[in-house]
């Protein structure tokens, strides 16, 4: 693995969007003020506007290096390059993966913090809370994935309807789970089986579609 | 086209640009100078060695051959090639052929007549 | 044994509705070939196998010593590939592209970068998005030969260019090889461009190499022959006859394999030969084709 040219391709794709990149930062920076802000009305926003930047920004940014790619042409360009397939997709994974991952484990943190910190916010929140954040983590690789090896924008959609859908279905079903609707409202942080199951299976989800992707991406006979 | 090179090296020569024992530019720089592929090049060489007009010697590169007798020989090809184009456009403007000797005396003339 | 710059020994590669079938090239270093063929003929597939973006179904391919596609990547360190449907990357500027091949290839050679940027007539500074399709081709092509790279693969290099960007280009080709160890690949639909500066030259057409042989041989080798045929004298069927047109007592015959014997054949079987006429690489080549159609018409 030529980590030099790994990184070239990251460093290039983060150049190409790096006012995107900023601008959710900065919206990101603003629901974090918001959630700390203390009354109801101000976390409930702080709360909508940080999920979806965490969703957003997946989407975007693959749209963006992945899709992008083959819509303008320039995949010939970037494939002339001294590199094989295994290298674009890693390139490719880390560069959407590295961005995703500040936002997202700097929330995630900030939110425990918030929960734990705040009188108003039970602390039997957070289990919930990292469950949730982590699926979207999940969904953010799916599109990932669908975007690298289908590299069709029509799939990708595609993924990140059943994404915004499993999102939402997943909400309601973690939350109408009996031992974690119970513990949510609580004051105690109950890591309970039904969040460490769920937190295990998403993990092993986001190894899987990794797994995956770098399988069939070493396996196309025409990568132009 | 490298009969059309083979005229312009001899041209060259003919003229004094190079003369005789000149080293002249090797295969591949006469290509690139002239655009032409390297293989055309290499043939014309090849003729023009054949016919005595240049020496290659392996590694050493090309150079115009030694001999006095090499521009004569040049503007003698040359005056048969022009004067076999002057009985072909007389014959095709109805000239005999004393009117076309007529013709060369005067162009000679003029030309004597220019040079001094 | 030569060295190869580029060597395919019995390529395939099967789409739907398209397959490449036994190709075989040879590619000595040093030299230029041109790749000749119609559009849908199967040049840029081959040319994409050869830089291990599209993967063979059957046969070897050697670039520079190095296997396509298992050892792409090594192999494209010393390769500049430029095709017409590469772009660049609209957003960023002549310079930025320049930088970054830059901070890739250790070969970059800024002087000549600059000096090529000034015959193309290029600025820099300027966005893609801002370029002439003429000036976005002269852009690629500035990027890889500037770097000088052992071996050039040019799918369409002049395609759409006016004819001062095409001899702009064709002098750029023919800069790289006059170092002998470099080599140039290049396909194109323009005859007079391969005809001008090519060592060898391929032709291609439906998936399959019609032919291969360097310039001079082809050039040498193919004549139009008219004659005039009396009425009841039978022409003799010579090897290397590829077709015959003509009505009446006039007759051409375009032969693939001249030589002054096959005019005294005519001669001595009672037909006049008013004229043996040279081919130009274009009349070659369509004349190879169609013959090759109807034969397999037929």
């Amino acid at each position: 693995m030529n980590t030099y040219m790994v990184k070239r391709l990251i460093l290039k794709d983060w150049y190409f969007n790096r006012w995107t990149i900023v601008s959710y930062i900065a919206a990101g920076a603003v629901a974090l003020v918001l959630l700390g802000m203390g009354n109801e009305g101000a976390f409930f926003a702080g709360t909508i506007l940080l999920v979806t930047v965490l969703i957003a920004l997946g989407i975007h940014l693959t749209m963006a290096t992945v899709v992008e790619e083959r819509k303008e042409m320039t995949l010939p360009f970037v494939m002339s390059l001294p590199i094989s397939a295994r290298e674009y997709t890693t390139a490719k994974i880390l560069a959407n993966l590295l961005i995703f991952l500040v936002p997202w484990g700097t929330l995630l943190i900030a939110s425990f913090a918030l929960i734990a910190g705040s009188a108003a916010l039970p602390d039997g929140l957070i289990p919930f809370t990292a469950v949730v954040l982590t699926e979207i983590f999940v969904s953010t690789c799916l599109i990932l994935a669908v975007a690298l090896v289908s590299e069709s924008q029509g799939w990708t959609i595609g993924a990140i309807v059943l994404g915004n859908l499993g999102f939402n279905g997943f909400l309601y079903f973690v939350s109408h789970i009996p031992s974690m609707g119970s513990t949510m409202k609580g004051p105690d942080i109950i890591w309970n089986q039904a969040a460490v199951t769920l937190l295990l299976a998403e993990l092993a989800a986001v190894l899987l579609l990794l797994g995956l992707t770098f399988w069939l991406q070493s396996r196309k006979t025409d990568f132009i | 086209m490298y009969l059309q090179i083979m005229e312009q090296i001899k041209q060259r020569i003919a003229v004094g640009d190079w003369p005789a024992g000149e080293e002249i530019p090797s295969i591949r720089q006469l290509a690139v100078a002239l655009r032409v592929s390297v293989i055309t090049v290499k043939r014309a060489y090849l003729e023009l060695e054949r016919e005595g007009v240049i020496v290659t010697q392996h590694g050493k590169g090309s150079r115009v051959a030694d001999g006095a007798s090499l521009s004569p020989r040049l503007w003698e090809e040359e005056l048969a090639q022009h004067l076999g184009q002057a009985a072909r456009l007389g014959a095709l403007l109805g000239l005999t052929p004393d009117e076309l000797e007529t013709r060369l005396r005067e162009a000679a003339n003029r030309f004597m007549e220019d040079q001094s | 044994m030569k060295d190869l710059a580029v060597h395919f020994e019995g390529v395939g590669k099967k789409y739907r509705h398209f397959t490449l079938d036994d190709i075989h090239l040879e590619l000595p270093t040093g030299s230029i070939m041109g790749f000749i063929g119609a559009n849908g003929a199967g040049k840029s597939t081959t040319l994409r196998i050869l830089m291990g973006l599209v993967h063979q179904d059957r046969g070897t391919v050697n670039v520079l010593g190095s296997d396509m596609p298992a050892q792409q990547a090594a192999a494209k360190r010393d390769i500049g590939f430029v095709s017409e449907d590469m772009r660049l990357y609209k957003s960023a500027t002549l310079a930025w592209h320049m930088g970054f091949i830059r901070s890739i290839y250790p070969s970059w050679d800024e002087a000549y970068a600059a000096s090529l940027a000034k015959r193309f007539d290029l600025k820099p500074q300027q966005k893609i998005k801002g370029l002439s399709h003429g000036q976005r081709v002269k852009a690629a092509l500035l990027l890889v030969l500037a770097r000088r790279p052992r071996l050039l693969v040019l799918d369409e290099p002049t395609t759409g260019l006016d004819p001062v960007a095409r001899q702009e280009i064709l002098g750029g080709l023919m800069e790289v090889i006059a170092d002998e160890r470099r080599t140039v690949l290049f396909s194109s639909q323009n005859t007079l461009d391969i005809e001008q500066i090519s060592d060898l030259i391929t032709f291609i057409d439906r998936g399959r190499i019609v032919d291969s042989d360097d310039k001079e041989t082809f050039l040498e080798r193919w004549r139009r022959v008219r004659l005039e045929v009396p009425p009841g004298v039978v022409l003799p069927a010579l090897p290397g006859i590829v077709g015959t047109a003509g009505s009446g007592r006039l007759t051409v015959v375009t032969t693939s394999s001249y030589d002054p014997a096959t005019a005294a054949a005519y001669q001595s079987a009672g037909a006049t030969v008013r004229a043996v006429d040279t081919m130009t690489l274009e009349e070659i080549f369509v004349a190879n084709v169609q013959s090759r159609r109807e034969g397999q018409a037929a």
